[in-house]
């Protein structure tokens, strides 16, 4: 199913939770909303779920407006950010829940019931977990069966509240792999909240960037890695250098129109012999070298300098030393890899 | 945990509670068993399946299902009331919930009878329509609602609070109505409560006194309580016969605390979440 | 109000809320006002003649006396019971809380009956007591020793979940600070549980006052010499002496109001709200 949402606002008290977002998601797609804690991406969810009512603007299923109706009637698969599973009832009642409360003309027979939940179970890799109770189960495990009582419903659209956030690092990168295949093989829509930019990156066709309650910009991940179009999102996505133009001087290349310029610290080349000249088509800074973090597969140098301190990702190789706080480098970047920023 | 210990005071506290404790609660209700097992156990028997001892039982455990089964339902009301909604007096209603725990039982008594006497505010009226309560059963069932409310809300009130408002969310979004929820969301976990209001609401109207000898009537075979039979038994210096049925009484506190506790044991197994 | 929650409804909530006041209303309040209304029968001139009589006078002052040693009998006891429960494992403590416990769940008139069994003439001690020439029965002790009976658990109940909460952290740092342990309790404990012990004794206090069942059994109920309040209410009732009756009660009724306030101010206070046993 394709979601419309059309600028949709949502004030809580003096708040501006959500600030004429709109947003549309083509049937099969997994969109990521990512944004810091508090930039509204639960508020929008719950939007979507008819959880919460919008102050302004619609949402639009199919081309449907359903901004009025009743989430129970709404058919979306929620996974809510703590689970929210039935203390009270088994897995497999868990699950069977959406089942055993359909209007008496739609609900299934109990083996049907049986059928559907035992089917989402394997599909979930919980077949044999259906007589616990979720107290009795790990955090991944909660989160499939969290999974599979809002699949069981044949949901149009999934809406997944940062399902791995309470998982330790090994756990989330296996589940994300799993879920980006179990959500290609059934074509379901899907929306995904994180604020994990590489959980966004690794998974999602789409992602959408959220901050203070306004949707920044989305795109693919490769687009908005090496497109952003704000400091912002240049910073979210990934770490960058954010240089005010002017700051620059007569360096500044011609392409460059934005107020502000941004690289990647991968996209500078440190060296040390200053006095050479900078190559061609690149930009030269200079600076003191004022910290340095070993980080595995590379070094991190900050870079003191006038206009602003930079950061640096050197590749490590074992053996090469490396260069000591205070000595003067140079700094060489492509002028291909400057990101030109509005704001 | 045998730890090393760091605070003081605990064989002077420990100390000073065993030896209360003993003489304080333990002593006395180790007495009325002592006084009651003096007794041959075909005496005990007579004593306590005497038909007026029956009787008491029965319009005893009666008045105290029909009270408690309505505060049940009237106090999980209050509790939900005073939970989910706001309106203007919501503070006093709170407030009203502990007035009859901390109005002395014998004037919760006199002040009812009076009211439902058949002269009285609300007796008068009853009355015009055929409805006796003053010295009828319907008396006493009032008079052990009034004592035994503020368990039942006091209970589920603070359950009520703590209950996530997600657990609604996902039902709803799964396609349940408001009547399937609550049915098998919000009632199966205030369970747990519930069930300790009522049982200890229940205990507390089969021991009552104070608040129910003034209304009941107080008649041997109909409307006599079995606390104001272990009591005739005391004034008329029967004192086997007070210990039996104390015994009686206290057996059947003991057995309901038991039991609830481990009802709630069994069912907070499946809901204690890590 | 953003999210629609079960019972939400306009009228649900109206149906719910109006059933809950009116019976609120008929139960619970209006009671209160006929305390009043009862009282003040005759005027405001009967209503303190009977109040000022020498009888209802003297159960006042029994009992007053009666709650001014139960009461901090009951507070110490309170005190050193959830200190040694809250702070401290040791085996049987669960049954240590229940058995503090016990004396909710137990009638008042049980809660009597076993009193004459240990002190009365018939009881455990009586034939030593009576040789001995002391009298607790139907005398100020055996008043004494039922209220603390059925008011036990009050202070303890407060205090044992709060301290268990608190854990044992500062205590510890004060103590390794180099305060003594009494130092240690005044200054560092004591302090963080003033408010949950004031209501402990402040419930504590109203049942004190309140307590019929168990009173009545041991007071022997003897006119101007061991009549408490409630005993003295039931006297005049008796009595057929309306005004009387209704005028004592209203002392009562004070007291319980004065109770509520309490209550409702400390558990503005953060202190966990409850009634008794729950
Ligand atoms: N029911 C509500 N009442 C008042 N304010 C709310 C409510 N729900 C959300 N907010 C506020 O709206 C803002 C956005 O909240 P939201 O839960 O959507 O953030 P989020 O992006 O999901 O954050 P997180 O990553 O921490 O979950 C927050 O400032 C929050 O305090
Ligand atoms: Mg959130």
């Amino acid at each position: 199913m394709t979601l419309h949402i059309d600028s949709v606002s949502k004030r809580f008290g003096q708040y501006q939770a959500l600030d004429s977002v709109s947003i549309n998601i083509p049937k099969g797609e997994l969109v990521a909303l990512l944004g810091p804690s508090g930039s509204g991406k639960t508020t929008l969810l719950r939007i979507i779920a008819g959880l919460e009512t919008p102050d302004q603007g619609r949402v639009l299923f199919d081309g449907e407006d359903a901004t009025d109706v009743a989430p129970r009637y709404r058919q979306i698969g929620f996974v809510f950010q703590h689970y929210a599973l039935f203390p009270h009832l088994s897995v497999f009642e868990n699950v069977a829940f959406g089942l055993r409360v359909m209007a008496r003309e739609a609900r299934p027979s109990e083996e049907q019931i049986r059928e559907r939940v035992s089917e989402i179970l394997k599909l979930v890799r919980l077949t044999n977990l259906g007589e616990r109770f979720p107290a009795q189960l790990s955090g991944g495990q909660r989160q499939r069966v969290a999974l599979a009582r809002a699949l069981v419903i044949r949901p149009r659209v999934l809406l997944l509240d940062e399902p791995f956030g309470a998982l330790d690092v090994t756990v989330r990168t296996e589940l994300r792999r799993w879920l980006r295949e179990l959500q290609q093989e059934l074509g379901l829509t899907t929306i995904f909240v994180t604020h994990d930019q590489e959980e966004a990156s690794a998974i999602c066709d789409r992602i959408a960037i959220l901050n203070e309650g306004k949707l920044l910009q989305t795109g693919s991940p490769v687009d908005l890695f090496t497109m952003p179009a704000t400091s912002f999102v240049a910073g979210f996505l990934g770490s960058a250098n954010i240089l005010a133009r002017e700051s620059l001087g007569a360096g500044a290349p011609v392409g460059i129109s934005g107020a502000k310029v941004a690289f990647r610290p991968a996209d500078g080349k440190l060296s040390t012999s200053a006095a050479a000249p900078a190559p061609g088509g690149h930009l030269r800074l200079s600076g003191t070298i004022q910290h340095r973090e070993f980080l595995g597969s590379i070094v991190r140098y900050a870079i003191a300098r006038t206009g602003g301190e930079v950061q640096i990702d050197a590749p490590f190789k074992a053996g090469e030393a490396f260069i000591a706080p205070g000595t003067e480098v140079a700094v060489d970047i492509p002028h291909d890899a400057l990101i030109s920023l509005n704001s | 945990m045998p730890q090393r210990r760091i605070l003081p005071g605990l064989p002077l506290s420990l100390g000073v509670t065993l030896v209360y404790v003993t003489l304080i609660i333990a002593l006395p209700v180790a007495a009325v068993l002592l006084k009651a097992m003096s007794l041959s156990l075909g005496e005990f028997w007579n004593i306590v399946t005497s038909p007026r001892a029956l009787s008491t039982y029965r319009i005893t455990i009666l008045c105290a299902l029909a009270a408690t089964l309505f505060n049940a339902i009237f106090g999980f009301a209050f509790a939900w009331v005073l939970v989910r909604y706001d309106f203007p007096g919501k503070r006093l209603l709170d407030t009203l919930v502990d007035v009859p725990f901390a109005l002395p039982t014998a004037v919760a008594g006199v002040t009812l009878t009076a009211l439902f006497a058949k002269n009285g505010w609300f007796g008068a009226p009853l009355a015009s329509i055929g409805i006796e309560v003053a010295y009828t059963p319907l008396g006493i069932i009032i008079a052990m609602i009034f004592t035994s409310l503020p368990f039942i809300v006091r209970t589920v009130q603070p359950v009520l609070e703590e209950l996530d408002p997600e657990f609604e969310d996902a039902a709803s979004c799964l396609g349940a109505g408001d009547l399937d929820t609550m049915r098998r969301v919000i009632l199966p976990l205030l369970m747990p409560a519930l069930l300790a209001g009522i049982s200890f609401a229940f205990v507390r109207c089969l021991g009552e006194f104070g608040a129910i000898i003034f209304i009941a009537g107080n008649q041997p075979l109909s409307t006599e309580i079995t606390s104001l039979l272990a009591f005739i038994r005391v004034e008329e210096f029967d004192y086997p016969g007070a210990a039996a049925i104390a015994t009686v009484m206290l057996l059947a506190s003991l057995t309901i605390l038991i039991l609830t506790s481990l009802a709630q044991s069994w069912y907070g197994r499946h809901l204690t979440r890590s | 109000m953003a999210t629609k929650r079960v019972g939400d409804q306009k009228l649900v909530r109206r149906l719910l809320i109006g059933a809950v006041a009116i019976i609120a209303l008929f139960l619970i309040a209006a009671p209160l006002l006929a305390i009043l209304s009862y009282a003040l029968a005759g005027g405001a001139g009967r209503y303190f003649e009977s109040l000022l009589t020498e009888d209802t006078l003297h159960a006042v002052k029994l009992s007053v006396i009666t709650a001014l040693i139960a009461v901090p009998i009951n507070t110490l006891f309170g005190i050193a019971a959830a200190w040694a429960i809250a702070k401290f494992d040791f085996p049987g403590r669960r049954f240590l809380t229940a058995i503090i416990e016990l004396p909710y769940s137990i009638s008042p008139i049980v809660a009597g009956v076993a009193y004459l069994f240990v002190f009365g003439a018939q009881g455990l001690f009586g034939p030593w007591l009576q040789a001995n020439d002391i009298k607790i029965m139907f005398a100020l002790p055996g008043i004494v020793l039922a209220s603390l009976f059925v008011t036990a658990p009050f202070v303890a109940r407060e205090l044992i979940p709060l301290l268990e909460a608190q854990g044992r952290e500062r205590e510890e740092a004060g103590i390794s600070l180099g305060a003594s342990g009494f130092q240690t309790f005044w200054r560092i404990s004591l302090p963080g549980m003033r408010w949950a012990l004031l209501y402990g004794i402040i419930l504590c206090n109203a049942r004190v006052f309140g307590e019929f069942g168990a009173v009545s059994i041991v007071s022997g109920n003897v006119r101007g010499e061991t009549n408490t309040l409630p005993l003295h209410v039931e006297l005049l009732y008796q009595d057929h002496n309306s005004v009387g009756a209704f005028a004592a009660a209203s002392v009562l009724m004070l007291i319980a109001v004065f109770t509520l306030v309490a209550k409702f101010l400390l558990e503005r206070r953060g202190v966990r709200r409850h009634a008794e046993g729950t």
